[in-house]
């Protein structure tokens, strides 16, 4: 028999109920008591294409997380900034404090999607989503997540963004968890805590503000680091295009050309974002030289873990992301050189 | 507290509009279907062609993306709500995409000045550049966006032009 629905008397399932939670320990709890049945939605711009393309089905009950309070605001505090989850990529891509302390980030919203998208679009959305194009840039800024997660005893805490990425990709994320928001140190960073508060550089560190939106700090020894921070995205087109590759870099330079604090990522399309460890550890404390840029790019292609699809092999995504870390060093390098 | 429909309301083209709808209903359904407001157009339903542009508050906005419930009481306009000084006539930007040929169907076109109108009314001289990035969203099969770009310029020099032209009035 075929059976032939219109709008209007579709099954219950295209009709799903919506919930408005007042805070994220009920949009936890709604989630619980639902389970599959349920998704949580911020600017439902990816899940709309997932129940468009099939990919997913449209729920029985979408729990809306934009009645949450609290949730779009940016806010700078000394040492950090702290995105809420619902911030929108047209805000985070506006917003003064990620263009100075958080660079990377700041360009990668820029280049998501396009502008009416990013209208509604989230930078929790994209967070949570695992595959979005800001997770190399929160690498880079040693981001951490703020969660509501009902599968922690204490429901509240701070996770590392690296550690969350590894949970995800042993398939260990909990499915228990809103994201509230993600925070950035707004200095260099050392074994986890901000180098403000660390003994070896004591006092003096300061993180400077300048017109053209350039960090400096300057260590125990009186030597000035500038950052140097960039973000790429490859695609199929020149604008409006789902990513290839995307690859983030930050660290710190000082007068003399030395690279410190080094971080590295790549990830880009559907594929798990990650921290390229081995390429850190080959820049940290090496002065720039013009010479070592192969060297990087045929490391950063032999780290990166990527995979193929019908659009791009596997070896052309790790070989573009190598190259494209090659040259936004050079381009960073000759920017601070022309003054810029 | 859940809904499986809602009493929405929305400011459209300058009336106020209410009608019962689920919450989750598409904003594009709620102006073709419900509203018959079919300048709007549908043509990819996931956000990547820009037909179905409307602006939000005057924010450009896909209403394929947009669901009734993140529209509620908000200022929403349609293709269907510009027009020049008086309602009969053309809006500069519509003049100007008659006049360089910035349109050949005529599908995206809506679309196209919707993303326009945004563009506007917040860059009064946009540079290429920036003109490209505003309407990186929307897509055209047929002109080659040539006739498009010199659209928005020549359309930008008329808005801005009429805003500096003393009214009759005064
Ligand atoms: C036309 C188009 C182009 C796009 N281009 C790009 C692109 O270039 N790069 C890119 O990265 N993405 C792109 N996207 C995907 C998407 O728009 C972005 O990833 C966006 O940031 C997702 O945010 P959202 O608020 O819309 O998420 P939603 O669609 O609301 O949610 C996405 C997922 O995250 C979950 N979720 C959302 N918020 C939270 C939270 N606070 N806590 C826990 N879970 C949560 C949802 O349950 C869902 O599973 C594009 C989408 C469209 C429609
Ligand atoms: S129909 Fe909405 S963007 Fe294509
Ligand atoms: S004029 Fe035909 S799609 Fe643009």
């Amino acid at each position: 028999m075929n059976t032939h629905w219109s709008k209007d008397d579709m099954p219950p399932i295209y009709k799903p109920v919506v919930w408005e939670p007042a805070d994220a320990e009920e949009a936890v709890a709604l989630k619980r008591e639902y389970g599959a049945d349920a998704v949580w939605v911020a600017g439902g711009t990816l899940l709309r294409t997932q129940w468009e393309g099939g990919v997913a089905p449209m729920p029985a009950h979408m729990i809306r997380l934009d009645t949450i309070a609290g949730m779009r605001s940016i806010i700078e505090e000394t040492e950090y900034v702290t995105v809420g989850a619902l911030a929108t990529l047209k805000q985070c891509g506006q917003h003064a404090a990620l263009q100075q302390y958080a660079n990377a980030l700041y360009m990668a919203c820029r280049h998501i999607a396009a502008p009416a998208v990013r209208n509604l679009a989230t930078l929790g959305g994209n967070v949570a989503s695992a595959v979005g194009d800001a997770l190399p840039a929160l690498l880079v800024h040693d981001a951490s997540l703020l969660w509501v997660d009902g599968e922690v005893a204490s429901l509240h805490h701070e996770q590392d963004a690296v550690d969350w990425m590894e949970q995800v990709r042993m398939g260990r994320r909990s499915l228990q968890a809103v994201l509230l928001g993600i925070r950035f140190p707004k200095g260099p960073v050392e074994a986890g805590s901000l180098l403000r508060s660390s003994s070896d550089i004591g006092e003096e560190t300061t993180v400077d503000l300048s017109a053209n939106a350039v960090s400096y700090w300057t260590d125990e020894k009186g030597e000035r680091w500038r950052e140097l921070c960039f973000f790429r995205k490859l695609g199929r087109r020149e604008a409006f295009t789902p990513s290839l590759v995307t690859v983030a870099l930050r660290c710190w330079i000082s007068e003399r050309g030395e690279l410190t604090r080094v971080r590295v990522a790549a990830g880009g399309g559907s594929g798990l974002a990650m921290r390229l460890l081995q390429c850190e550890s080959m820049l940290e404390g090496r002065s720039y030289d013009a010479s070592w840029l192969p060297e990087l790019a045929s490391m950063a292609a032999q780290e990166f873990v990527s995979y193929s699809d019908p659009f791009a092999e596997a070896p052309y995504r790790q070989q573009s992301a190598g190259n494209l870390l090659a040259a936004g060093v050079w381009e960073s390098i000759r920017d601070i050189e022309e003054g810029r | 507290m859940n809904r499986a429909s809602m009493n929405w309301n929305a400011t459209i083209n300058g009336k106020e509009r209410e009608l019962e709808v689920e919450p989750s209903r598409r904003l594009l359904d709620v102006l073709r279907t419900d509203l018959e407001l079919t300048g709007t157009k549908v043509s990819c339903e996931i956000g990547r062609c820009g037909a179905c542009m409307v602006l939000i508050d005057g924010e450009p906005v896909n209403s394929c993306l947009t669901m009734a419930y993140q529209c509620q009481g908000k200022d929403i306009t349609t293709i269907e709500g510009l027009h020049g000084d008086k309602p009969a006539e053309l809006h500069p930007i519509q003049e100007a995409f008659l006049e360089e040929g910035g349109f050949q169907c005529g599908y995206c076109t809506p679309g196209m000045i919707i993303s326009t109108k945004a563009l506007l009314d917040r860059n009064e001289q946009p540079d290429e550049h920036t003109i490209k990035e505003a309407l990186c969203g929307n897509l055209c099969r047929c002109t080659g966006y040539g006739g498009i770009m010199r659209a928005v310029e020549s359309a930008a020099v008329k808005c801005k032009t009429r805003t500096e032209e003393p009214s009759v009035a005064e």
